[in-house]
């Protein structure tokens, strides 16, 4: 369900809890994608007051995140020591979101030990950082193959691409805007996908379109990324986030693509020769998730697919805990 | 007319049971003193009502509190912005001449757990929520979210596994509606943004609450027609 659009003149007010007519988390959002000067410094008042619940601090870590500037970043660097924190998660989130190397420095200087509940989070966003800038390390574990799922022959469900024509492409980038990554797209080079009900449109990164797409046997790079259109209000959010890196193999590369929130949803092998990668993905055994098998080829953005499959039933979803009363 | 005891067998509560806890599934009645001050927030329950509803088609709820404390609990304001929005979404429902029935509102996904599903980063985190957990409790899974920093306040994916509703501890009433509008989805009907009093014109265009909870003939025996609708006890 969309919620209200909120007056820009009340967005301060509703967004440190003083008017209270409006959802605070929805005046964050909406906040982090006005052109207000005084933003990062509003959302940091959240984020940095002690008192505020956990709701409102962590949608505030996200929503500096979106904003995506050096003062947005900085914010987040000067709150990412305090590691006991319980926005924590999102600080690491954002940072790896939009960080510089800067900040993959300061999460490294955390020495996080894997017992932190954050862990997952850190090696997830220092990935994410390093992918982006291309440098060395940081580089999470592929799957065991005994972990990607394989649709059954019969039955499956088919998987349509399409290339997207341009008015939708533009919208669907103005909407990519407000949900940063650090990197560009083409609008001629976005692709539909259309799935168990759902749209995803692929983006891949401009950076590495044409003969630049040799470079991924190079070095690593967030490839693509997915949007998902909201079946509530039409509008796209990142779902999607494709890591490569070079893997062994003359061309070869390692694909993994992880969801919004950091969980490994894809993973398989691609081959560059010239211009054209060839690849093959397959979804990782995770509570509640589709198999799924795609093949097909990737020249200058545009994705042609040689087979495309989705099983009609799902991995054992987990049971929710349950209070005894 | 049956007898409450025999309205409770039908929707599968055991032998013995509490009227607020069991029959309505509640964790305590109305009037929830921890609402901000919103008019037409219902302040009691009306067990004729309830036992009417049941001898109508209904459907079953199993609802998840994401990001519970070490007790097992939420604050008291979002325990009570549950109980209020499934008793608001009875009368919505009960206008169309559906009842919900048996109400399991102890599913939890605790904070610790850290999942992070308790702050709903955006679309895609609420469609992974609903993907990862089933109550198996053969109810229509419903997830009670603390915040969501995108552009929605609930979501029920295409897929149509379960729903999932911000809890906005200021807004009882709008979290009610929200609640209902995402069942709405769950049983398929699309939005009806021409339509300000319906409880499916979204938010940014419907009229202010209670005047935007209406559904029409043609949505009632969509909603009858759904797979998840129990005949009448």
């Amino acid at each position: 369900m969309a919620s209200f659009v909120i007056p820009i003149e009340r967005l301060p007010d509703v967004v440190l809890g003083k008017d209270q007519k409006f959802p605070r988390a929805e005046a964050m959002a909406q906040l982090a994608a006005s052109e207000r000067p005084d933003r990062a410094t509003l959302l940091a008042q959240v984020l940095e007051q002690a008192g505020e619940p956990r709701r409102y601090r962590a949608v505030a870590a996200i929503a500096l995140g979106r904003i995506a500037t050096s003062a947005s970043e900085e914010i987040l660097l000067r709150n990412l020591p305090k590691t006991a924190d319980d926005s924590f998660p999102e600080v690491l989130l954002s940072l790896g979101r939009i960080g510089s190397a800067k900040a993959l420095t300061a999460i490294d200087a955390l020495k996080l030990s894997p017992q932190h509940p954050a862990w997952a989070k850190a090696a997830y966003a220092a990935a994410l950082i390093a992918h982006r800038l291309g440098l060395p390390g940081h580089e999470l574990p592929f799957p065991a193959e005994a972990n990607l799922l394989k649709p059954p022959a019969t039955p499956a469900r088919p998987i349509e691409f399409t290339p997207l024509e341009p008015m939708t492409a533009r919208g669907v980038l103005d909407a990519m805007k407000r949900h940063p990554y650090g990197i560009t797209f083409d609008p001629g080079k976005l692709t539909r996908i259309r799935c168990a009900g759902e749209t995803n449109i692929f983006c891949p990164n401009r950076e590495f379109q044409g003969n630049a797409v040799a470079r991924l046997r190079e070095r690593k790079a967030v490839a693509a990324l997915g949007a998902l259109q909201s079946p509530e209000t039409g509008d796209y959010s990142v779902s999607y986030v494709f890591l490569a890196r070079p893997a062994s193999g003359a061309g070869a590369i390692a694909i993994m693509a992880y969801r919004c929130s950091g969980t490994l949803a894809l993973a398989g092998t691609a081959t560059v020769a010239g211009a054209q990668v060839e690849f093959e993905l397959r979804s990782v055994r995770r509570p509640g998730a589709l198999a799924i098998s795609v093949k097909g080829a990737m020249q200058d953005g545009r994705v042609q697919i040689t087979e495309a499959a989705s099983s009609t039933t799902r991995e054992k979803r987990r049971e929710p805990a349950r209070l005894v009363v | 007319m049956a007898s409450l005891r025999q309205l409770a067998a039908c929707i599968g509560l055991p032998g013995n049971f509490s009227v607020v806890g069991g029959f309505f599934g509640y964790a305590s009645p109305p009037p929830w003193n921890q609402a901000p001050p919103q008019a037409n927030l219902p302040q009691s329950l009306s067990l004729l009502m309830q036992m009417k509803r049941l001898k109508q088609k209904h459907f079953h709820l199993d609802l998840v509190r994401v990001g519970t404390d070490s007790n097992g609990l939420l604050s008291p304001a979002d325990e009570q912005n549950l109980d209020c929005a499934v008793q608001m979404a009875r009368e919505v429902y009960g206008a169309i001449g559906v009842g919900i029935g048996r109400v399991d509102r102890w599913w939890m996904i605790p904070l610790s757990d850290n999942t992070g599903f308790d702050v709903i980063d955006d679309d895609c985190e609420a469609e992974d929520l609903i993907d990862d957990f089933d109550a198996p409790g053969g109810g229509i899974d419903a997830f009670l979210v603390q915040s969501w920093a995108g552009s929605t306040v609930g979501l029920t994916p295409a897929k149509g596994d379960g729903v999932a509703v911000e809890s906005r501890e200021n807004d009882f009433l709008g979290t009610a509606r929200s609640f209902s509008h995402e069942l709405g989805h769950y049983f398929g009907l699309g939005h009806e943004n021409d339509k300000p009093n319906n409880l499916m014109c979204q938010s940014s265009k419907a009229n202010p609450m209670p005047g935007s909870t209406q559904l029409n003939s043609d949505q009632a025996n969509d909603i009858k027609d759904s797979d998840d609708m129990h005949p009448a006890c």
